[in-house]
């Protein structure tokens, strides 16, 4: 009985959260017109070490706008982030209606050698959540450097392939391609995008969401 | 020769006072050298700490391997007279059957460590892992790989594309690296076995360090710099390479080393003041004894440098003698330290009297000599013999000529003061700091006995006979008796400041009352993950402490401007690795962790914040955040947080004790902020027996695979050994300061009660009663004592403050225990002094002691 308790409880607290939050918060994510991208990343997408003017979120609402798009991105990236995250974060987010959502998490995850099952696991209750609230899903993969092994690296490239198959989505195969590794386009740690990094990724995506909208 | 032959004979005619004089000057001598011989094997020390952590002098290290052009850069700079050592880092899944784990792999060449060792089970030879691919491990790694049971070193570990086996085990690592929180245990191979992997590729992320280590007179810090310029011009724009040394080995440490060795130069200058009082006084004292003889000599018509070569001779030899003897006494001394102070200062020091502290004890007991009496000499040179003969010198005008001779006679006494304090401080700007704060505290306590003096006559309008006679002999000889009380005054004041900045340094360094060293640093808990994770652990063995939220978000106004401007115009400490400071954690807590204290400002509000009050919310900002980035009280901060803007205003300063290990932050912000947000937890456990770590490890990854479970035992304990051994130190080094000062006190309260000697039989020979005498010597001496250190600690006060708040930020607190022991031990080794004085004069014939003055 106490196990069910417990496991109702959490909901009971979410309901009444839910409930209540919308009479006491009048600080909300400004709903206008414009079609509502969600980008639920990392450090990579939360753009660290760079200024928020430099970072692919900023970047590719500028330019997708310049191309007649009438677009508002909203940054919900929180540097090292992993895909445990991903569900509590996209329920804060569900206020600020977004009608496209790119899902760019799991670095972390492989970073810190975690479950590769277990980061598919939460990745697809963020789908399906996002899908539930009638938001569709871009995902973003992500590649892991060749130092964490071949067997590794090879699960946690396959897991966004499988993921996207199975959900059908629009698929970004990998977030930082013809960035990764290349010093001129990192900062000094060697794995985060600088300015000209970031310009990259902003083409990378925009070619994918562009499309979406 | 003939002078120096007579001031030979004239010591050994008075080889009892002689003798008396060596030993005064022996003590204060010895206490100098014990504290600064003390001091230096003790930086010295933690020097040789720094570097095992570091395992080298500098490091040179690199996300890219090193270019032909980089290493030859590196040695022009660095030079020949150099060993050096390579490894090579990354991380990776490591898999042993079953099981797949992040390891850190340690790729290590023959000659790395360059300081510190392995500890291996089986002492093997770095040499093994080289030629044959196995590696080092821990038994806790070995057994997270799925090894079980006792050793099997043909267990396979396949680390990319090669597979290896266990050639031992390590108990300890010389890499005890403080800078990076550990994600994963490590692994050692030879770096001649890892192009086989497979793992090295484009795109690896692997980390390429050079390890050097100079010959030991080497000056790191300018190699330092040297190279980093060196670097700035020849690859302009670009950051190629991180270079550090053993300074930077924590950030942790970084402050508490830098009161460290503040605190020691401090004492340092403290006690070569106090030697430098004591030899000063002493000398002088002597000179002004030999005013009749020296009168007498320029009477029958010797030249003045004939004189000064016979007074001299006597001032050296006595000098030297006692150098010498405080030297023997400190060579035998100081080594037993750690056998007389067991458990009062920290193990493992290795002790020894410094030869920079040996040449300076000589140089102040023979050259200091000459330069602390050149006043007296100038003095007694000027006048006339005749004035001499009588005793009047003091009285005697001076023209304009004398004067400026005179006042230029103090001048090498200075310069030598102040080089010494110089050397002591370490600094030339701290150097000058000091001597010239003692010159104020000089002049204020000299002006504090004259009043004192002065007011002695009206004090001595009594009935009470033996205070009479006592005030009436102090006003009467009130020069000689500002100058006892003006000695003994700046050696309390000079012992006495040094309690209030130990006081404020140990409460900075030593561990909180109530607060848990953690074994594991808990990352990445989430929100839903908080209420199981609490009831998981109130089964498991170890306490779960300061569980914290932590919303990470960006600073993006400060009062309306932006805030990255201002971050460019105050912050002009090297930039962090991977550029610029942008995000920031905030949390939220009810109540303030023991490692926590607000210093400015008041506690926040425990009232929720209202979203509807549209009032910005309350901030508490971490000290040296706030010196950093120029954040004062009242200053409205703007935020960006999972994309909501917010607003807030900086209501306290709070400083963060961060050696305490705790999960702190830099932000903290008022209830009801963020508690809704999507947050992750951090967490500490503590109290967790060694051998059930590892299972408590295993069972958090199986229970909760996203939460990051960081063993900080090996930081913990490194850090703590070192924050431990600093307050053992300064507690210990506190103690010693006094103990020579009051040593260097005692020796003048000695020389001073010798001299009294003949007023004393002089009472005697009136046939004033033995108790008389006593009372009115003790009184005399514990008047002189008593206000002197009391005027002197009271300054201490002033003095010590302003000092802390130069030096030690403001690190001040009233020791009061220590200034009343300074005060009633002072008081006591002078009425001591004066007592044993007065019991010697009632044991002797009235006619010796006269024929002895003749």
């Amino acid at each position: 009985m106490k196990k069910y308790i417990l496991l109702f409880l959490p909901l009971f607290l979410l309901i009444c959260m839910v409930l209540i939050w919308p009479k006491t918060v009048p600080l909300s994510f400004a709903r206008d017109n414009r079609v509502a991208v969600l980008i639920l990343g990392d450090s990579l997408s939360a753009g660290l070490g760079v200024e928020t003017e430099q970072t692919y979120p900023f970047l590719l609402e500028e330019m997708l706008n310049q191309k007649g798009f009438t677009v508002n991105i909203l940054n919900g990236s929180i540097s090292g982030s992993t895909t445990a995250g991903a569900s509590s974060r996209l329920k804060w987010f569900l206020r600020a209606k977004p009608d496209i959502i790119l899902l760019a998490l799991g670095a972390n995850d492989g970073l810190r050698g975690l479950s590769t099952d277990k980061m598919t696991q939460n990745l697809e209750n963020a789908i399906i959540l996002a899908k539930k609230n009638g938001i569709q899903v871009i995902l973003a993969g992500m590649k892991l450097p060749p130092n964490y092994g071949p067997a590794y690296a090879n699960a946690f490239e396959t897991s966004f392939v499988w993921l996207t198959q199975k959900h059908d989505l629009p698929f970004i195969p990998f977030l930082l391609k013809n960035v990764a590794g290349k010093a001129s386009l990192n900062q000094a740690d060697g794995i985060h995008p600088n300015p000209d990094g970031h310009k990259i990724i902003a083409a990378t995506v925009f070619e994918i969401l562009s499309e979406q909208l | 020769m003939l002078w120096i032959r007579l001031g030979l004979k004239e010591l050994i005619k008075n080889r009892g006072f002689a003798l008396f004089f060596i030993l005064n000057l022996t003590l204060g001598f010895a206490g100098f050298i014990a504290i600064h011989s003390f001091g230096r094997s003790l930086n010295r020390h933690l020097d040789d700490n720094l570097k095992n952590i570091l395992t080298a002098d500098l490091v040179v290290s690199s996300n890219r391997a090193l270019e032909p052009k980089d290493l030859e850069l590196i040695n022009t700079v660095l030079g020949a007279k150099k060993q050096q050592a390579r490894l090579i880092s990354f991380y990776t899944m490591v898999r042993a059957g079953q099981n797949a784990r992040l390891i850190r792999v340690m790729a290590i060449d023959n000659f790395y460590p360059l300081y510190g060792k392995f500890s291996l089970e089986k002492s093997s030879e770095i040499k093994s892992i080289q030629n044959t691919p196995g590696v080092f491990m821990t038994r806790d790694t070995a057994y997270v790989l799925g090894l079980r049971g006792k050793a099997d070193k043909n267990f396979p570990i396949t680390l990319g594309s090669k597979t290896f086996h266990i050639a031992d085990f390590f108990v300890d690592d010389p890499d005890t690296s403080l800078t990076a929180v550990e994600l994963a245990p490590k692994i050692y191979m030879g770096i001649d076995q890892l192009s086989d992997t497979g793992l090295i590729q484009f795109g690896s992320r692997i980390r390429y360090s050079r390890y050097f280590r100079f010959e030991p007179d080497a000056d790191v810090p300018i190699l330092v710099n040297t190279l980093r310029q060196e670097y700035a011009k020849a690859f302009p724009g670009q950051k190629r390479v991180n270079i550090y040394d053993s300074r930077d080995v924590n950030r942790r440490l970084d402050r508490l080393t830098r009161y460290f060795t503040g605190y020691m130069g401090l004492v340092s200058v403290v006690s070569l003041f106090l030697a430098g009082i004591a030899t000063a006084y002493l000398f002088r004292g002597y000179l002004n004894l030999k005013q009749q003889e020296m009168a007498v000599l320029m009477s029958i018509g010797a030249r003045h440098h004939e004189i000064w070569l016979y007074l001299s001779i006597q001032l050296i030899i006595l000098g030297l003698i006692a150098s010498i003897l405080s030297i023997i006494i400190s060579l035998a001394l100081v080594p037993a330290f750690p056998v007389i102070f067991q458990g009062l200062i920290p193990d493992q020091v290795n002790l020894r009297t410094d030869p920079a502290t040996i040449i300076l004890a000589l140089g102040l007991g023979t050259i200091g000599s000459m330069i602390f009496c050149l006043p007296v000499f100038v003095r007694l040179f000027a006048i006339k013999p005749l004035m001499l003969l009588r005793g009047t010198s003091d009285s005697i005008k001076k023209n304009t000529q004398q004067s400026v001779r005179q006042l230029a006679s103090i001048i090498p006494g200075l310069a030598a003061f102040l080089l010494i304090s110089i050397f002591a401080a370490g600094s030339m700007k701290n150097g000058i700091i000091f001597v010239v704060g003692f010159a104020i505290a000089l002049a204020f306590l000299s002006l504090i006995g004259w009043l004192l003096l002065s007011a002695c006559k009206r004090i001595s309008h009594t009935r009470i006979t033996v205070a009479k006679i006592a005030f009436r002999n102090l006003f009467r000889n009130k020069w000689a008796s500002l100058s006892c009380f003006v000695t003994i005054a700046m050696g309390a004041f000079l012992i006495s400041l040094i309690p209030q900045i130990q006081q404020g340094l140990q409460n900075e360094i030593v561990r909180p009352e109530g607060l848990k060293i953690p074994a594991f640093f808990l990352v990445d808990i989430q929100d839903e993950q908080k209420t199981p994770f609490i009831e998981f652990m109130q089964n498991q063995e170890g306490e779960l402490a300061n569980l914290s939220p932590m919303i990470r978000g960006r600073i993006t106004t400060k009062n309306q401007q932006p805030f990255r401007h201002e971050v460019r115009q105050s912050d002009d400490r090297p930039r962090r690795r991977g550029g610029h400071r942008l995000e920031f954690n905030f949390s939220y807590r009810k109540d303030l962790d023991v490692s926590e204290t607000i210093v400015q400002g008041d506690p926040l509000s425990t009232t929720p914040w209202n979203f509807e009050s549209k009032r910005p919310f309350e901030i508490s900002v971490e000290q040296s955040f706030a010196e950093r980035y120029n954040i004062q009280i009242g200053d409205f901060l703007g935020f960006e947080i999972q994309g909501l803007p917010f607003e807030g205003q900086v209501k306290n300063l709070r400083k963060i004790r961060w050696n305490s290990f705790q999960p702190n932050f830099f932000l903290l912000f008022q209830n009801g902020v963020l508690n809704d947000a999507p947050k992750t937890f951090l967490a500490a456990i503590s109290n967790v027996p060694l051998s059930k770590r590892q299972d408590l490890k295993n069972r958090i990854v199986d229970a909760f695979p996203n939460v990051s479970v960081i063993d900080v035992t090996q930081m913990a304990g490194t850090l703590l050994g070192i924050t431990n051994k600093l307050s053992l130190s300064i507690r210990f080094m506190a103690w010693l300061a006094i103990a020579a000062g009051l040593i260097s006190i005692f020796s003048i309260a000695r020389h001073e009660a010798w001299k009294n000697e003949n007023q004393i039989n002089l009472l005697k020979i009136l046939g004033s009663k033995f108790s008389e005498i006593q009372a009115i010597t003790l009184l005399e001496f514990g008047f002189i004592g008593f206000t002197a250190a009391l005027s002197a600690i009271l300054l201490s006060y002033a003095f010590s403050w302003a000092v802390s708040l130069y030096f030690f930020d403001s690190l001040w607190q009233i020791n009061l225990t220590l200034s009343f022991l300074i005060l009633f031990l002072t008081t006591g080794v002078c009425m001591f002094t004066a007592f044993t004085a007065s019991r010697k004069v009632m044991k002797s014939k009235p006619m010796r002691l006269l024929e002895n003055e003749n």
